[in-house]
């Protein structure tokens, strides 16, 4: 499965890093084996429906490395970082996204991934992600849990990082909510456009059993925990999917079922 | 886990490539609550584990569970086990030497369980899913404030029947697995394997960079359902800008803490 990297400004000072290697992740034999890409770096404005093209990386040695500082980012935009064949002349502007190619190299069992890494002050923390390409192909729903809120310990930011890579006639405003499991009450809203990033920033909420949820988006969930000067913590919860060990998407649909008719 | 019809006609290809017993994943339909393997740490830190009660998130509604933690030491023997009733969606549950049977460092998994009447109630659900348990482990150095937390890796291992630890997991042929990181000047590093099947299993671990061909640089031996822990100070690696690993695991990942001068960092490979 091929997919996206992404670099966003989620503000507070914090800074996003994606740095990945041109080794195969995982492939079989005894020798780690090296596959021949470059990166293209894309944007698409807050407004505007096209993709513009404002960077292309190639491989000086096994590592290439990516920063939000890099690149003029507003606060929830996103820099989408799309490994493509070496070979690709690439336009400057594109209505859809182009197709990420894999880095497999046989059929061993990865997710191909970057490291995905924010730092603030001398302190940094990573998680190996991406955003999976045929999720970027549809719209779907999404449904999250508050495993990772860390309540009076720090300060916490979720990040719901959307990509749609397909032809978007009109940016539509889309909606993610913070609600209380418990109360089925709304606690906070924001609205947000497709090919950004939702930031919700905790302060005032201090409810237990928090969901988020939203009904015309979905996108990868990452919490950001993190005190100036002490310390920062990044994760992404699991899909629903991922609580089962069999008939996945059926335990998953009928999570989402059960919880976006019960919340308001 | 379907078995697709280009799977079937690949069998033999797919397999090779296929971390789990495909008898016990396509043909042997028991219902399990099976989870992965995580580390706790409690020599100079601090660990938290967030449990996750499924039957409750599939409802949308609170309902009594009981969570239990099985403890492993790192040749895989069993500890001891420590359960906790609750309702709540997600319990947090804090680690002590006592619960730990004394031990610092180890491996756990996450099982639980239902009252017979909740079993009878949504026997429809338990029917037609199996319970994964991947939920989120927490550290911190003694005297610091919050976690860093990272999630489940790998494991498919359940308790069957018996009381007996078993495993999905399957050791084929050889893997050559790279995390997609660069190793940083002035930092430590712990890379925790574990071996969620019933052989011993064997890890090289490789180093490569700009100017330096790929070698090897050690092989560690991990006892079936045991872990190992390979430490490594990136200002000894001359040259070294990556690391890879060999093992027999499809899915050979690896936990990883990352010591820089002022803090650290844990994420999976």
């Amino acid at each position: 499965m091929s997919d996206y990297l992404f670099l966003c400004n989620v503000g507070s000072g914090i800074r996003n890093h994606i740095s990945l290697t041109n080794f195969a992740p995982n492939h079989t034999g005894q020798i780690p084996k090296e596959k021949n890409f470059k990166c293209a770096v894309f944007k698409q404005n807050f407004q505007s429906t096209k993709w513009k093209k404002i960077d292309e990386k190639y491989f000086s040695s096994h590592n290439l490395s990516f920063s939000s500082d890099e690149y003029s980012l507003d606060i929830g935009e996103l820099a989408v970082i799309v490994p493509v064949s070496i070979e690709d002349n690439l336009k400057a502007e594109y209505d859809e996204l182009p197709i990420p190619i894999s880095r497999k190299i046989d059929l061993s069992p990865v997710n191909e991934r970057a490291s995905i890494t924010f730092s603030i002050d001398d302190f940094h923390s990573s998680y190996q992600g991406d955003f999976p390409y045929p999720m970027s192909r549809i719209h779907g729903t999404f449904l999250s849990f508050d495993p990772l809120i860390q309540n009076r310990r720090c300060n916490q930011k979720l990040v719901f990082v959307n990509i749609h890579s397909k032809k978007i006639d009109n940016k539509n405003n889309l909606k993610i909510f913070t609600a209380s499991a418990d109360k089925n009450k709304i606690l906070a809203t924001k609205e947000f456009v497709n090919n950004s990033a939702a930031i919700f920033d905790f302060e005032g909420i201090t409810d237990k059993d928090l969901c988020f949820y939203s009904r015309d988006a979905l996108g990868i969930p990452i919490f950001i925990s993190f005190n100036e000067n002490e310390f920062i913590s990044v994760e992404h919860t699991h899909p629903p999917s991922e609580l089962f060990w069999e008939n996945k998407l059926f335990g998953q649909s009928l999570i989402k079922k059960n919880w976006l008719n019960k919340l308001p | 886990m379907k078995l697709t019809s280009n799977k079937i006609f690949n069998f033999n290809k797919y397999k090779n490539s296929y971390p789990y017993s495909v008898f016990k994943t396509y043909f042997l339909k028991e219902k399990k609550s099976v989870s992965d393997f995580f580390i706790f740490r409690l020599d100079d830190y601090e660990t938290i584990f967030v449990a996750e009660n499924t039957l409750s998130l599939v409802l949308a509604e609170k309902i009594k569970c009981k969570h239990s933690l099985h403890f492993y030491s790192e040749e895989g023997n069993l500890i001891n086990t420590h359960s906790i009733e609750t309702e709540d969606f997600f319990t947090e549950i804090k680690f002590s030497k006592l619960m730990t049977n004394g031990f610092e460092v180890g491996l756990f998994i996450h099982q639980i369980d239902y009252d017979q009447n909740i079993k009878h109630q949504y026997n429809d659900i338990f029917d037609s899913v199996s319970f994964n348990h991947r939920g989120y482990s927490g550290y911190r150095k003694l005297g610091k404030t919050a976690y860093s937390f990272v999630h489940g890796n790998f494991g498919s291992i359940y308790i069957d029947n018996n009381g007996k630890l078993e495993t999905f997991a399957r050791q084929r042929k050889n893997f050559s697995y790279t995390p997609q990181m660069e190793i940083i000047p002035n930092t430590t590093y712990e890379l925790f394997f574990v071996n969620p099947t019933k052989r011993n299993l064997q890890i090289s671990l490789l180093l490569s960079g700009k100017n330096l061909k790929i070698e090897f640089f050690r092989k560690i031996d991990i006892k079936p359902f045991g872990y190992k822990c390979i430490n490594l100070k990136s200002n000894d690696l001359e040259g070294a800008s990556n690391f890879s690993w060999v093992t027999k695991l499809p899915v050979g990942r690896a936990l990883i803490f990352e010591h820089f001068q002022k803090g650290f960092d844990v994420f999976h490979s």
